[in-house]
């Protein structure tokens, strides 16, 4: 029976001048050189193996150093995302004007906003410290129940910025009733004493939560929020 | 987005903040959670809703 090859796994790239088993790899094979031919490595200086890994770490810092130069040199005349020396020069560039002519672009003040709101409370829905097990449902219902709120009120002033379309703003809403039947459910059950159900729930409920507030995070991205919103499973 | 817009959307945000850092204290120290704070969190869902939803529907009638 065939089986599918497994993806291969990657942990990204680095530049070769900055991977530390390729600079371990060279000092091996300098060190070996010096050992073949120590004259050629006494004129330079490299008759010991910390002087040869200094002097191959020193080479790799100077490339390291003239890369960050030569990417900083760049980064100053791109086009992607240019550069300006302030705020106010930055909100009336050209590049800028085209951006918030998007749909569901925010400002960064608006985004930082929400991801340190959204931090807080999913810090909240996750740092719940309680002595019973039936006051620590409580405080998941309770911080589920204002994070909930407090999208609606963030998607609100969005609305109100006209920083989303009332289309979008109606997707967000429609997530928001679904969380909030899925809450009453779960506060139902959890005063029945049906603690299965009360754990199913919170967990759909918390996956769907941090999905909104995700979409909400990353309103700058180059996609609408109603096609984030589109990837959230009500709970 | 006006200066205006701006502002209201900040102060909005921001007014959020103290209501989340107390519950965050009050979490955190392991305080008991009554069943009465969280009808009245459930219940603050369909004021916060019915503002959204008229502020949607001024949007839509203002053609977005």
């Amino acid at each position: 029976m065939n089986t599918p090859n497994p993806a291969p796994t990657t942990v990204g790239a680095v530049p070769w001048y900055t991977s530390p088993v390729y600079i371990g790899a060279l000092v091996t094979v300098i060190s070996t050189l010096a050992t073949l031919a120590p004259k050629a490595a006494n004129a330079l200086g490299l008759t010991t193996p910390g002087a040869i890994q200094t002097s191959v770490q020193n080479v790799f810092g100077v490339i390291a150093l003239l890369s960050g130069i030569f990417t900083a040199l760049k980064r100053q005349s791109s086009t992607v995302q240019p550069l300006t020396l302030t705020q106010a020069q930055a909100d009336i560039h050209p590049a800028t004007k085209q951006v918030k002519g998007q749909a569901g672009f925010f400002t960064m003040d608006t985004s930082y906003l929400l991801i340190g709101t959204a931090g807080v409370v999913l810090f909240l829905m996750n740092g719940c410290a309680s002595t019973t097990a039936a006051n620590t449902v409580n405080q998941s219902l309770l911080a589920a129940a204002t994070l909930n709120n407090t999208v609606v009120t963030t998607v609100d002033s969005l609305v109100k910025s006209k920083s989303v379309t009332s289309e979008e703003a109606t997707a967000a809403l429609a997530i928001t009733d679904d969380i909030d039947a899925a809450l009453a459910l779960a506060n139902t059950a959890a005063q029945a004493g049906e603690s299965s159900t009360v754990t199913a729930k919170l967990a759909a409920i918390t996956t769907a939560l941090t999905a909104v507030q995700t979409c909400l995070a990353a309103g700058n991205l180059p996609t609408t929020l109603s096609t984030c919103l589109q990837g959230v499973s009500p709970p | 987005m006006t200066a205006a817009s701006l502002l209201a959307l900040i102060e909005s945000l921001i007014a959020a903040v103290p209501n989340l850092v107390t519950l965050f204290g009050e979490l955190k120290s392991g305080a008991t959670v009554t069943e009465d704070q969280i009808e009245t969190a459930l219940a603050a869902y369909t004021t916060a809703r019915a503002q959204l939803a008229a502020d949607i529907a001024a949007e839509k009638a203002a053609g977005d």
